[in-house]
């Protein structure tokens, strides 16, 4: 039998010591490799390193310079400073973020079904943070829980309507909310100050 | 001031994050220092100096376009080995592809100061002569933890292999050259 088939038995540290110790030792009776054109040799390489455009990109360098850890000192004074332009950066965005709620409403007429008197309207919020968008209007007796929109992608929400040539008033209800003046191309007022959106369906003679 | 004869040695950690600031010379400390390990052992795991030449330079010149992607929480001397050995294993496949003969070393070529102990030196040639003769994993085993003194965890992160399969390869690796110095054919 081999020693191959036969196998060292890797939990007996006392072999592996052995076979270690043994072959540290042949290690050492190796004769040493000449060095004598270790010079010319590393010369060529920094050579052909600076030569054949080994240059990392600089990207890789901003990477390399963007992972490297580093101490950063600051004076109390700069403390300051920069929570203050954290803070206004926050409020901007913030504030950015809560209109995108509010705008960007509109719709669009899809098609008209052949023979049909009823156009398909597509009525569109940006609303990236609600949780519930439900479109109210003179379509649906203003019901709250007719007519609830559907997400589509991560900002918008969408509904797509069958309506008859006309003018309807509507808005849009967000997370139990209605909104005023959900920016769809023409407004007109609600009567309790605030504004609702009107859309006109084509066909019908003002 | 420095006291006189003080010479500051720069670390591989301080040399490679002044690469990757771009101070590219002082890319020529880590080929000062590791240009000897990575030829020897491409010169015995290759048996080709002209080969070995060739892979040494891809290696430092492949470690120095990888350096930004460098972790320094890796040793070096490790990261560096992995990047020779992939290229030792391209050449030789290479090699075997064009049928090259694995020429053993010239005992000469490798033995230049040996004048001085004779005994050891013909000792140390046939140790070379058995290393030339083992199995490509048993050779890169031996010069990975026994030449260039990785530990298992770094041998194992560079050649892939599990701590408990090096282990039983150090066993038969033992069994293995013993057996090439005394002359045995394996059957």
């Amino acid at each position: 039998m081999t020693p191959d088939a036969r196998g060292p038995r890797p939990d007996d540290a006392e072999e592996l010591r052995e076979a270690e110790a043994w072959l540290l030792r042949q290690a050492s009776l190796l004769p040493p490799v000449p060095a004598s054109e270790d010079v010319r040799r590393k010369r060529e390489i920094l050579s052909a390193i600076h030569q054949r455009g080994a240059r990392r990109s600089s990207l890789a360098a901003l990477i390399a310079w963007l992972r490297e850890p580093r101490e950063v000192r600051l004076s109390p004074l700069g403390v300051g400073g920069l929570a203050l332009a954290v803070a206004t950066i926050g409020l901007v965005l913030g504030f950015t973020w809560s209109r995108r709620v509010e705008v960007g409403a509109n719709f669009e007429v899809r098609e008209s079904p052949i023979g049909g008197a009823r156009e398909s309207v597509r009525f569109t919020l940006e609303a990236p943070n609600a949780r519930q968008v439900v479109l109210v209007g003179d379509f649906n007796d203003w019901d709250p829980t007719a007519t609830p929109l559907s997400r589509s992608g991560r900002e918008a929400w969408i509904v797509d309507l069958p309506l008859e040539p006309g003018l309807y008033h509507y808005s849009f209800v967000v997370d139990g909310r209605l909104r005023s003046g959900s920016g769809g191309p023409l407004e007109s007022s609600d009567g309790l100050g605030g504004r609702n959106s009107v859309v006109i369906v084509q066909g019908v003679a003002l | 001031m420095q006291p006189a004869g003080f010479s500051p040695v720069m670390t591989d950690e301080e040399a490679i994050r002044q690469v990757q600031r771009g101070n590219d010379d002082a890319f020529s400390t880590l080929v000062d220092r590791y240009h000897g390990s990575c030829r020897r052992f491409a010169l015995r795991m290759l048996d080709d100096p002209t080969d070995a030449d060739e892979v040494v330079q891809d290696t430092f010149l492949r470690a120095f376009r990888a350096l930004g992607r460098y972790d320094h929480r890796d040793r070096f001397a490790a990261w560096l080995m992995r990047i020779l050995i992939n290229r030792c294993r391209t050449a030789a496949r290479r090699a075997r592809k064009h049928n090259a003969p694995l020429v053993p070393l010239e005992a000469a070529s490798r033995v230049e100061d040996q004048a001085t102990t004779p005994g050891r030196s013909t000792e140390g040639a046939e140790i070379e002569a058995a290393i030339t003769e083992l199995r490509p994993e048993q050779r890169e085993l031996f010069l990975l933890r026994f030449v260039e003194r990785l530990s298992y965890e770094e041998i194992a992160t560079v050649t892939g292999v599990g701590v408990s399969a090096l282990k039983m390869r150090v066993l038969r690796t033992r069994d293995e050259l013993r057996r090439k110095l005394r002359g045995e054919v394996r059957e």
